[in-house]
């Protein structure tokens, strides 16, 4: 440290000694201000870059999970968090081995977001958004991102239904516009509930981990979804039909899907739903 | 009160003026500023497969200390140093204002990964980098891992309990057990009871690989 660094540290200390000493007598009432509930105007989608090799990763796994429970809490989902695998520190789904208990979670295309963000360390996330350098976030700075999405209205409102049908699900989408406008459109499969390995903040290997809310599958391309031009109070709608894996690489658990759809224009997200296949 | 003030001022001044001694070190090594290193154990990640390279670098202050830390490799491939928070990958790493308390060593958790290959000939040879580390001084350390390609492979099981390094099987067991290694003609090289912390003493071991089995784990030691 510098000697002017040290200084100022010093200098500041003191102060800070001699501030906290002046200023206990604060009344119990006053000693925490309630923040006003956040209403949701909109749904938000938040993604965490992450990788089974990544050992911090699992901090930024529990802060989603902590934002998850204080925003889905009157039966609806309006945070919706997608883990995708990414990166120098997570595995490639071709890489898996169910003989050696090797399972992969990284798919091409969430490498491809992953680039789209130019992200080279993780954990990393980003709030509604799909691409972008200056839109990722530390997870530190999930919390703050998330509420003030939650704030901002929406024109666009996404509804979904999932079916399960012999080897596919059958997603219908409506989108309910308030405006004419373009936008793209995304159709996401995540799994919750995948038991593979992840490396801990200790550096040792939890082989039984549970991995949530998976990117498994990205039906329309990433960077160009699928678009659609909307008009106001007309819906805009979508039918889309995808297979269910079951391969020595990717073995989805049928009961543990759910279904992300999201519209997108730029590099904002403009509102998402999400849905479980039934 | 003159005195008071003269004591509280060269009290200060000392507290100012004295520079925290910084070194790094591999493992138990400690490491010379400006030296070059060489480290060559190789692990194999079984749980997900392909290598990593630890080499256990840290960083020990005499005092408290802030400092900045860039690692580049030389060599062109990505290195991964995960201290402060997020674990980045790329040719050239860099930490910014990491705390260091006095006395107490901070892993760096410096790696080379590669978990897209199976056979460790793959790896690339001589992955060079230079450490600099920014604090009162600048210090300066070059490490080459995987040097010529004469890595030495250590398989590291499930709960990274078994290691062999440095001619020696090392181990860490919570219970009592025996270890057995053979080589693939399936000849017994070593059958003995262990427990505990400790490491058995392999330095005439040949070149080839061997299958050793320790309780319930097993694995693989590949010596070049």
């Amino acid at each position: 440290m510098t000697v002017i660094k040290r200084l100022i540290y010093s200098v500041t200390m003191l102060t800070g000694l001699a501030v906290s000493l002046t200023s206990c007598d604060i009344a119990s009432d006053d000693r925490f201000i309630l923040e006003d509930k956040v209403v949701p105007q909109r749904n938000v989608l938040l993604m965490d870059f992450t990788g089974q090799g990544c050992l911090n990763c699992p901090n930024a796994h529990d802060a989603m999970s902590e934002l998850s429970a204080q925003y889905n809490t009157d039966g609806d989902t309006h945070l919706i968090t997608v883990s995708i695998h990414a990166g120098a520190q997570a595995v490639p789904v071709d890489r898996t081995d169910f003989s050696k208990n090797r399972i992969g979670l990284m798919i091409a295309e969430g490498q491809e977001m992953n680039d789209a963000f130019s992200i080279n360390a993780w954990p990393t996330g980003t709030v509604d958004h799909i691409n972008g350098k200056d839109n990722t976030l530390l997870y530190s700075e999930w919390p703050g991102a998330v509420r003030s999405a939650f704030e901002k209205p929406a024109d666009i409102r996404i509804d979904a239904e999932a079916t399960l049908v012999d080897d596919h699900i059958e997603v219908a989408t409506q989108v309910h516009s308030t405006a004419d406008q373009d936008v793209a459109l995304q159709v996401w499969v995540i799994e919750n509930g995948i038991k593979a390995s992840q490396r801990m903040p200790d550096g040792n290997y939890d082989t039984e981990y549970i991995h949530n809310h998976v990117l498994r599958f990205v039906q329309y391309p990433v960077k160009s979804g699928k678009p659609m031009q909307l008009k106001a109070g007309v819906i805009g709608t979508d039918e889309c039909s995808i297979p269910l894996k079951w391969t020595d690489k990717e073995r989805w658990n049928r009961d543990n899907l759910q279904v992300v759809v999201f519209a997108f224009r730029g590099s904002d997200i403009l509102n998402c739903t999400i849905t479980n296949p039934k | 009160m003159k005195k008071q003030l003269l004591l509280t001022f060269a009290l200060l001044s000392g507290a100012l003026t004295a520079n925290a001694d910084i070194d790094m070190y591999m493992g138990e090594q400690k490491l010379a500023d400006n030296g070059t290193y060489t480290f060559n154990t190789i692990t194999e990640d079984p749980i997900n497969g392909g290598f990593i390279i630890d080499p256990h670098l840290s960083l020990l202050s005499t005092e408290d200390a802030m400092v900045n830390i860039t690692a580049r490799c030389t060599s062109g491939q990505k290195i991964q140093m995960c201290a402060g928070g997020q674990c980045e990958n790329a040719p050239t790493v860099r930490k910014e204002d990491i705390t260091l308390q006095a006395n107490v060593k901070l892993d760096l958790r410096f790696e080379y990964i590669d978990n897209q290959v199976d056979d460790q000939s793959q790896l690339p040879k001589n992955i060079t980098t230079v450490f600099t580390i920014e604090g009162d001084e600048e210090l300066s350390y070059t490490l080459v891992m995987n040097s010529d390609g004469s890595g030495i492979q250590t398989i590291v099981d499930r709960d990274r309990n078994v290691a062999y390094a440095n001619g020696e099987l090392i181990y860490n067991l919570s219970k009592a057990t025996t270890l057995t290694l053979c080589d693939t003609n399936g000849r017994v090289v070593l059958n003995t009871s262990v427990s505990g912390n400790g490491s058995v003493s392999l330095p005439n071991l040949a070149k080839g690989i061997y299958i050793y089995r320790i309780g319930h784990n097993a694995g693989k030691i590949v010596v070049r």
